[in-house]
């Protein structure tokens, strides 16, 4: 077959096929779904963080007009399963049975007519709490004599795991250099525009479920396996979602008790959470800390690392892979051969750690990026020149790291001084000397980072090249605004050679595609993508034998280019594929496409901030980016993608944070609490420069979706640092509020009059 | 938890199109009633079900409670029910107007956001009772008479007497704010605001300040009013009183600035947002600033 | 939803004039004025994403002005004229301001662009010529998490040249 990059689309920064609805306000999000008859359901949730459940009283609930139903477990107890966790824990149910470990964690479920009424019922809800002595610091809650969460575990540590390579004695007693620092990333909140919401609705056979979700499918499967009594068909219909991050992956309790209410009432039931329940209902994401030590020659030489990570886990260890994920890449982009990690995961009196942008990476690559500026500075070196030293080369690709993770490709040192020259890194930082100069607190940092995208285990696609022409594509990735469909629709509408126009893509709904996986570590492109290309190859297969007996020459005589098949050595010997269509009465393939290995996308990028001296407030006033994505098949798309994540990242640094009191109350429970950034806050200009480097996917994809929120953090964070050059300040941890920076400022500034 | 169900609780509801009618029901309902403006307070307060009024009295229809107009001699007058916008859009249509008062119009035209100024009125920003009102601190500067009213007559009070604290207003259960009186700055003076807005959405440390003839020790005259770092407004008179001794201007500033942490200093609200040591820091940075440039402004016009 | 929201306190008929059409219903004093929208009269393209007045993803015109109608009663809009985003494309021709959108990726997920598309269309109507950071003083009451805002505020000076 021919490349399938010589078409029109691929690799045009083409406007979105998804667009015209959603500005149209035409979309269908999960609160835009109403059925006939349907109820009304709200959840009654703990307002204390760590207790025991002494009693529930829902008669005054029920009494109420307009109330159809109030359950608690004791009610669902018989109908659904709980969740059980890979490491120590006791079990998580779907409604508090004895226990409440966070603060909001459901406990009853109130249904009504309408929304109204159901929150004047739960109201009415009384529940009597024997409050427990909460723990909401991680390192507390390792501290013997700290209140055990789960009294299954031995301890608030529920995991624990150590990597190693090479002998990381030898080289710290080598090292003429060793710097140490502990750093962390707090805890945040994905805060997708649209909370979360489920809409379920049954008919005596089939339960029809949608879900503001990034997983269809496994909610399907969850629904399967946890109901006692589950329905004969279930069908579950991921609506448009409004942003998702990370945080509509796991499978949640009212995912669950909706369904089952559906179910119970005979009616369709609609659960919408507000912003306020979003913030504890939802997954919370970072929240780990390390200390780091680096050792190395006084040349610059990093012989080993030595680490602790630890990661604050939440009430419920349902993601406690994340802080591991931040241990395993902190090698970043360098060499070393000689390290040390323990990984630590430890319960705590919140809301479950869950996904969020980057998962692991973010924390690991900000940790090594600061530690390896640290050095620079203890060795008095160019950041740059001491990247460039210890960088893996291209000739050691692919390339296993220090704790196991392959690296696929890629020239790292090359990209990194290609990024200085395209960046004008030597210019900017001249500007921003002779402006600190002029007493303007300017500074230019740069990072660099390798992260790990497109994994399994596989992604499927059916695609159906009817008579009349039309395309339609339907795929088990579950996109959340990315624009996927965009470039599936480019991939297909070139290989077939025909226009876009006449390609229709659909996704997100078990009762179309029966199996897939779904949109989440920056797969879908690389992934999903490359489902579509199998299955349009197949398409082709299938064709060709139509073709070779259609034109009677034999299969191997045909080239198939454009959507026509030519005999090789008879070239009036022509049909196209929409003939052979016709002919046939169409087309289809149905596959799954497994990618194998993962690949690791890479890239440096670079910020520019000011401080403001008498606030600490900082202002990013541009940013760069150099990416190796490898092909962009929308170039529109990908900057769309390293764009928004980066003022993440950059909201990450500079304001987000979740914040619990002392006794574990939620204090950030609004957008006016908690920082987003808005408008005033984002770069005007993000300058996005693109590279390509081939993966073993057919279309050469490696994924672009959290590159941004994880290369962002470190390049502000070196930013600051240097604007604020000469005094020694450093940026430890996110986020680093104004408030931190003045202190830094002035507590810098005495230590200079002394 | 505070109820997170994002629906209000059941009210009923009156919209008086007097001022007597709206008292009668005030003096009816009392703590039963909650009055409603713009209602960006009110209806927040509402879904978080921390208010439940057993009745709601729209007080948008009444047309005086909604005046603006300024009158040479006795100064601005705003109805507790004007909104934001329309107070900014009449200043930016009487330049005289806007410049006099300038402290509050900066402060108005950054509340919030503009779908939010284009509803909440400027008698809402008062009433909510939260420390980082942004009207707060220009008010204090300017003297505000706040007229409130109840079927019993009326009175007249500040905005430092009215405000007491977080929640906590000097006002009866059966009366209403009805206007707000800003008399005529001294002659020849220039005011400015400024807030600090760090990773949250409202001020940690605001301040408005004025100052007038700064040239002469004898006529000249030097207005400090600060908000959201203590619990309620305040008029920093002890700082002010300094500007009154002899001697340049600009020496005396540390003084002032020392006189006002001083007076200050115990009120200063800490909690996760800002420190204590950081709200008191940033209100003497921006009086600092705002010292500066309004007597720059003074220079510029001479020079 | 079958039957109007909140159906306490003594029920309240309002006339409102919206997208060009008069209504006039009976509610109940409570309900808030995005959910007569979106519940009542079905218009469902303006979003509730927060309940503090926050995300501006609820934004509608209200008698000529921008404002978020999560945190307005249904009954402060009684003879008022609304417009909402279903209310600005004529005969489905797309407003300049949604071809501006469109053109310039300055949308992914697309549940707040209703919000921003509304407030726009009252900026832009008052302001033919805004600076950037005009544009961005504008905005800030309205929040995106996917796009970062760079392409909203190009969309918003390109929009601003297409509507001269």
């Amino acid at each position: 077959m021919e490349s399938i990059f010589s078409g029109r689309y691929v690799g045009a920064p083409l406007r979105r096929i998804e667009d015209e609805r959603l500005l149209k306000g035409r979309a269908r999000f999960i609160d835009d779904i109403s059925l006939s008859g349907m109820l009304h359901a709200v959840f009654v949730r703990s307002p204390y963080p760590h207790a025991i459940i002494k009693s529930v009283d829902v008669s005054d609930a029920s009494r109420l007009r307009g109330v159809v139903a109030v359950l608690t477990y004791r009610d669902i107890a018989g109908s659904i399963k709980p969740w059980e966790f890979e490491v120590p824990s006791d079990p998580m149910y779907p409604l508090a049975r004895d226990k409440v470990r966070y603060y909001g964690e459901p406990v009853a479920v109130v249904v009504a007519e309408d929304p109204y009424l159901a929150a004047d019922a739960a109201e009415l809800v009384s529940i009597e709490y024997e409050p427990l002595e909460p723990v909401v610091d991680p390192l507390e809650a390792l501290e013997k004599g700290a209140p055990r969460i789960h009294e299954r575990a031995s301890s608030n540590a529920v995991y624990k795991k150590s990597y190693k390579c090479g002998s990381v004695e030898d080289a710290f007693s080598r090292a003429h250099v060793v710097v140490e620092d502990e750093l962390s990333m707090e805890r945040v909140y994905a805060a997708p525009m649209e909370p979360r919401g489920v809409v379920a609705h049954y008919d005596g056979e089939q339960l029809t479920v949608w879900s503001s979700t990034q997983t269809p499918f496994d909610l399907r499967d969850a629904i399967l396996e946890k109901f006692s009594d589950p329905p004969s068909s279930v069908r579950v219909i991921q609506p448009d979602v409004g942003g998702a991050f990370g945080a509509k992956i796991p499978t949640y309790p009212e995912d669950l008790v909706v369904p089952l209410l559906a179910m119970k009432l005979g009616r369709p039931v609609k659960w919408y959470s507000s912003r306020r329940e979003d913030f504890v209902a939802t997954v919370h994401g970072r929240d780990v800390r390390a200390r780091i030590s680096l050792a190395a020659t006084r040349d610059g030489k990093i012989l080993g690392i030595r680490a602790r990570i630890l990661g604050d886990l939440g009430a419920y260890p349902s993601d406690y892979w994340l802080p591991d994920v931040a241990a395993r890449i902190l090698t970043g982009a360098y060499n070393i051969r000689n390290g040390f990690v323990e990984v630590l995961g430890v319960c705590t009196n919140k809301t479950p750690l869950g996904p969020y942008r980057g998962a692991g990476r973010p924390e690991g690559i900000f940790f090594i990026e600061r530690m390896v500026d640290l050095l620079a500075d203890e060795l008095g070196m160019d950041p740059v020149e001491l990247r460039l030293a210890n960088m893996v080369r291209p000739e050691q690709m692919p390339y296993k790291n220090c704790f196991g993770f392959r690296y696929d490709s890629g020239d790292y040192p090359g990209t990194l001084r290609k990024a200085v020259d395209l960046f004008k890194v030597k210019d900017l930082s001249k500007w921003a000397r002779e402006e600190r100069g002029r007493g303007r607190l300017v500074g230019v940092g740069l990072a660099f980072y390798v992260e790990i995208t497109s994994g399994g285990p596989f992604e499927s696609a059916h695609v159906k090249l009817e008579p009349s022409g039309r395309v339609s594509i339907i795929v088990g990735s579950t996109p959340t605004g990315q624009g996927d469909a965009t470039g599936f629709a480019q991939l297909a509408a070139d290989i077939l050679g025909t226009s876009i126009d006449k390609i229709e893509v659909s996704w997100g709904d078990t009762g179309l595609i029966g199996e897939g996986v779904g949109t989440f570590g920056s797969r879908t492109m690389a992934v999903g993508g490359g489902a579509v290309i199998k299955a349009l190859e197949e398409i082709i297969k299938k064709a060709r034998k139509e073709a070779a007996k259609m034109l009677r020459v034999g299969e191997e005589e045909l080239e198939y280019r454009k959507g026509r098949f030519v005999a090789r050595r008879s070239p009036d010997r022509i049909i196209t594929l929409l003939d052979i269509a016709a002919a046939t009465g169409g087309l289809e393939a149905k596959v799954h496409y497994d990618p194998g290995r993962p690949v690791y996308p890479f890239g440096a990028h670079l910020a520019i901030v000011e401080v403001e001296k008498d606030t600490g407030r900082v202002r990013v006033l541009g940013y760069k980016s150099l990416d190796d994505v490898g092909k962009a098949i929308n170039p529109l798309l990908v900057e769309g993608q390293i764009v928004g994540g980066v003022v993440q990242g950059l909201g990450e640094v500079l304001y987000e944070q979740i914040v619990y009191s002392r006794d574990g109350a939620l204090l950030t429970q609004s957008l006016s609490d908690y920082g987003v950034p808005t408008a005033l806050d984002a770069p005007a200009r993000v300058e996005v420069h693109l590279q390509e480097t081939p993966t073993h996917h057919p279309h050469k994809v490696r994924g672009v979706g959290e590159i941004g929120a994880i290369a962002a953090p470190p390049a502000i964070a070196r930013a600051i640092e240097e604007a604020l050059k000469p005094l020694k300040i450093r940026v430890r941890k996110t986020p680093v509020k104004p408030e931190e920076i003045h202190r830094m400022l002035q507590q810098a500034g005495k230590e200079d009059d002394v | 938890m505070s109820s997170p169900y994002a629906t209000l609780p059941e009210f009923e509801y009156a919209r008086p199109s007097t001022l007597e009618e709206a008292l009668k029901l005030l003096a009816k309902y009392g703590e039963e009633a909650k009055v409603l403006a713009g209602g960006v307070g009110l209806i927040t307060f509402m879904l978080e079900r921390l208010v439940s009024p057993r009745i709601v009295i729209d007080i948008k229809k009444i047309p005086e409670l909604r005046r603006i107009e300024y009158t040479e001699g006795k100064g601005l007058v705003l109805g507790a029910a004007a909104r934001i916008s329309e107070i900014t859009r009449y200043m930016d249509s009487n330049p005289r107007v806007r410049e006099k008062y300038r402290a509050l119009y900066e402060a108005l035209s950054r509340i919030a956001d503009l779908q939010i100024r284009n509803r909440a009125t400027i008698g809402g920003n008062i009433c909510e009772a939260l420390p980082f009102m942004d009207s707060y601190a220009p008010l204090a500067l300017f003297d505000a008479k706040l007229r409130i009213a109840s079927v019993e007559g009326e009175r007249e009070t500040t905005i430092t007497d009215f405000v007491k604290g977080p929640g906590f207003l000097d006002l009866a259960p059966n009366e209403l704010l009805v206007s707000i009186e800003l008399p005529d700055p001294p002659r020849e003076s220039r005011s400015g605001f400024s807030k600090i807005v760090p990773a949250i959405e409202y001020s940690v440390a605001s301040v408005a300040m004025l100052v007038a003839n700064p040239v002469d020790p004898r006529s000249r005259e030097v207005r400090i009013a600060v908000s959201a770092a203590t619990p309620a407004p305040i008029r920093v008179r002890e700082a002010e009183e300094v500007f009154r001794r002899e001697g340049d201007i600009v020496d005396l500033l540390d003084a002032a600035l020392d006189r006002m942490t001083s007076a200050i200093k115990e009120l200063v609200i800490e909690d996760p947002y800002a420190s204590a040591e950081y709200r008191l820091e940033m209100l003497k940075v921006q009086a600092y600033i705002l010292f500066k440039r309004l007597l720059d402004s003074f220079l510029q016009e001479r020079g | 939803m079958s039957q109007a929201p909140g159906n306490g306190g003594e029920a309240i008929t309002i006339t409102v004039k919206v997208n060009g059409k008069t209504y006039t219903h009976t509610i109940p004093p409570r309900m808030l004025l995005v959910h007569y929208i979106r519940e009542v009269l079905g218009l469902k393209g303006t979003h509730i994403g927060c309940d503090t007045s926050n995300c501006g993803a609820c934004t509608v015109i209200l008698n000529g002005k921008a404002v978020k109608s999560c945190t307005l009663f249904a009954f402060m809009a009684d003879g008022g004229e609304i417009l909402t985003i279903e209310g600005i494309s004529e005969d489905g021709k797309l407003h300049p301001i949604q071809e501006a959108f469109w053109e310039n990726h300055a949308l992914q997920c697309g549940f707040c662009t209703p919000g921003f598309i509304m407030n726009l269309y009252e900026f832009l109507s008052k302001n033919k010529k805004p600076s950037e950071e005009e544009v961005r003083r504008a905005i800030e009451g309205n929040l995106c998490r996917c796009t970062g805002y760079v392409n909203i505020v190009r969309a918003a000076m390109a929009a601003a040249e297409k509507m001269g």
